[in-house]
């Protein structure tokens, strides 16, 4: 029985947290010796045109992975936006809006048809849940179909169409205990559907933390932030955050910020703010080594592979509280500390830069923790049972 | 700084735990700041009571912030098991740990509203004092009383 991720859009350098955990899935499941395959669009990602075939149709190799690309359809963009405006601002939908939102979302009739026709031959697994792909797969499959959903609380995963799609999977694979309960609030899933499987993270990394110093010319404590950098990800409240705590506490360390995207507000290093932009992938790694804790401000992470990567170079972490997903991370593994608002901010970032030991040990916990629990040979026999019962029914 | 973080960092550290103490820390701070009887600061007027009374209502204040429960343990010297030994002492410890600091959290909220109470006593003896006596309030100099954790640049 093959093995066949579908997703909307696939390619070795797509920005994306759903984009690079199909990709780094399908690829360890491969060598782990796996048949696996991707299904995907010839659209380039999700910031390109939906309705533009960017890639030509047809099969090809993907670091080892036989990737196939389908053309898109014609979309109706306008009907669309409409429809999905309503949704980002949290206005009730029509059943008609929700068909409208279906079939002008990015798909191809042809990779339907393909799944259609191959259903016996594959067991299908689908990310994320919002886009035609999916939707429109999981029809052509029912029965063969696992989802990985990546589900936020939003008003998309409230759909009637999407309630619907939750219920026909064989398997759902769920980041953390935080979407589970999620899931579970918002569909009835059977006791066996949910699975808990979280992501791979690479753990063989070397982390040289007196290298990236020297390479940016950096001195003295580093608050890091490692990601993209837009509001999205909360990064002005960090910032915000930041230029206060400077204000009432002095210069006591440095902010320290990696990744692309453009920062919502100016900043300067005569404020004790570094933008390095985005980084060469060993740079990223040294910049852990280098930190003497990592900020991760977003409300809306599915699991985080930032946290995890820092926790293997031993780096403490500081995350917001009202992210469910991180502070359970945190609690769970006792590897960080959690703020909501900004006097937890300051007291919790007045400990980790006053105490060594303490850092050394939220370090090393949360290194343990994503050891333990994380590591690539492990989420890959996750996979493989997971695999295994579906096919096998 | 943050001595008032009582926990054992090189041990088995809860971060549920740290978390409790740093809003507890937080939520004195506040209500030393809003409701008027500011903890910083106390008029040391002089002539009516001794220095001894404000010294250790200072003294008092700053140890209301210690007063939790630590982890305090001495490694096991036995051979082969020392080391299960220990991990064992340590969660027992914890646990019991955990529930006498939550006792503690009642006693810290008691004793803070008994300092402020001598507090604004003082205050009171104070001003009905130099009013007594007829003559215009002295500008006492202001003093402020055990830490004060806002001052930019101090570490």
């Amino acid at each position: 029985m093959r093995v066949a991720f579908v997703t909307p859009w696939y390619g070795p350098d797509i920005p994306g947290g759903a984009e690079a955990e199909v990709r780094r899935t399908a690829e360890h499941l491969r060598r782990a010796g796996l048949p696996v395959e991707v299904l995907t669009t010839c659209v380039r990602d999700f910031r390109s045109d939906w309705g533009r075939n960017h890639h030509r149709s047809g099969v090809s190799e993907v670091n080892g992975v036989p990737v196939h690309r389908f053309p898109v359809g014609r979309r109706d963009r306008a009907a669309f936006d409409a429809v999905n405006w309503k949704l980002m601002h949290g206005l009730p939908v029509t059943p008609a809006e929700e068909q409208v939102y279906v079939r002008q979302n990015v798909h191809s009739p042809k990779l339907t048809a393909y799944i259609a026709r191959h259903r016996d031959e594959f067991v299908y697994i689908f990310i994320p849940y919002m886009f035609g792909t999916t939707y429109w797969g999981v029809d052509a499959c029912e029965g063969k179909a696992i989802l990985i959903p990546c589900l936020h609380d939003e008003a998309y995963a409230r759909m009637d169409l999407f309630r619907q799609l939750f219920s026909r999977v064989r398997r759902l694979i769920l980041h953390s205990p935080a979407e589970l309960e999620l899931a579970r609030s918002l569909y009835p899933l059977a006791d066996d559907v949910p699975v808990l499987v979280g992501e791979g993270v690479d753990t063989e990394f070397t982390a040289d933390g007196p290298a990236f110093r020297r390479k940016y010319g950096l001195d003295g404590p580093i608050i890091l932030y490692a990601g993209r950098k837009d509001k999205g990800k909360n990064v002005d409240l960090l910032i915000d955050y930041y230029r206060l705590y400077r204000q009432r506490r002095g210069a006591r360390a440095e902010l320290v910020l990696i990744g692309g995207g453009e920062l919502p507000v100016a900043v300067s290093a005569a404020e004790g703010i570094r933008d390095l932009g985005f980084v060469p992938v060993q740079d990223k790694y040294d910049a852990y080594g280098a930190a003497t804790v990592l900020c991760q401000p977003s409300l809306r992470e599915s699991f985080s592979l930032v946290l995890m990567e820092a926790w293997v170079a031993g780096a403490p972490v500081l995350v917001h509280g009202d992210c469910a997903v991180t502070r359970e991370h945190c609690v769970r593994s006792n590897g960080g500390l959690y703020f909501t608002g900004y006097a937890e901010f300051e007291a919790c970032l007045d400990l980790l830069l006053e105490r060594p030991a303490l850092r050394a040990t939220l370090g090393a916990n949360g290194r343990r923790y994503v050891l333990e629990n994380y590591r690539w040979d492990i989420v890959v026999d996750r996979y493989r049972a997971i695999l295994d019962q579906v096919a096998g029914a | 700084m943050s001595d008032w973080l009582q926990i054992d960092e090189e041990g088995e550290v809860d971060v549920e735990e740290i978390m409790r103490q740093i809003k507890a820390h937080i939520a004195q701070r506040k209500v030393a700041r809003e409701e008027g009887g500011d903890w910083s600061t106390l008029p040391r007027l002089e002539g009516r009571f001794s220095r001894a009374v404000y010294d250790e209502l200072a003294q008092a204040m700053r140890e209301n912030d210690r007063v939790y429960a630590a982890l305090l343990l001495t490694p096991s010297r036995l051979p082969v098991v020392g080391r299960m030994v220990d991990a064992l002492r340590r969660k027992a410890h914890g646990l019991v740990i955990f529930y006498v600091n939550q006792v503690v959290d009642r006693q810290v909220a008691f004793n803070h509203y008994i300092i402020r109470a001598f507090t604004a006593l003082l205050e009171d003896l104070e001003r009905d004092d130099v009013a007594g006596a007829g003559a215009p309030a002295r500008q006492g100099k202001e003093e402020p009383l055990g830490e004060e954790p806002d001052r930019p640049g101090e570490s």
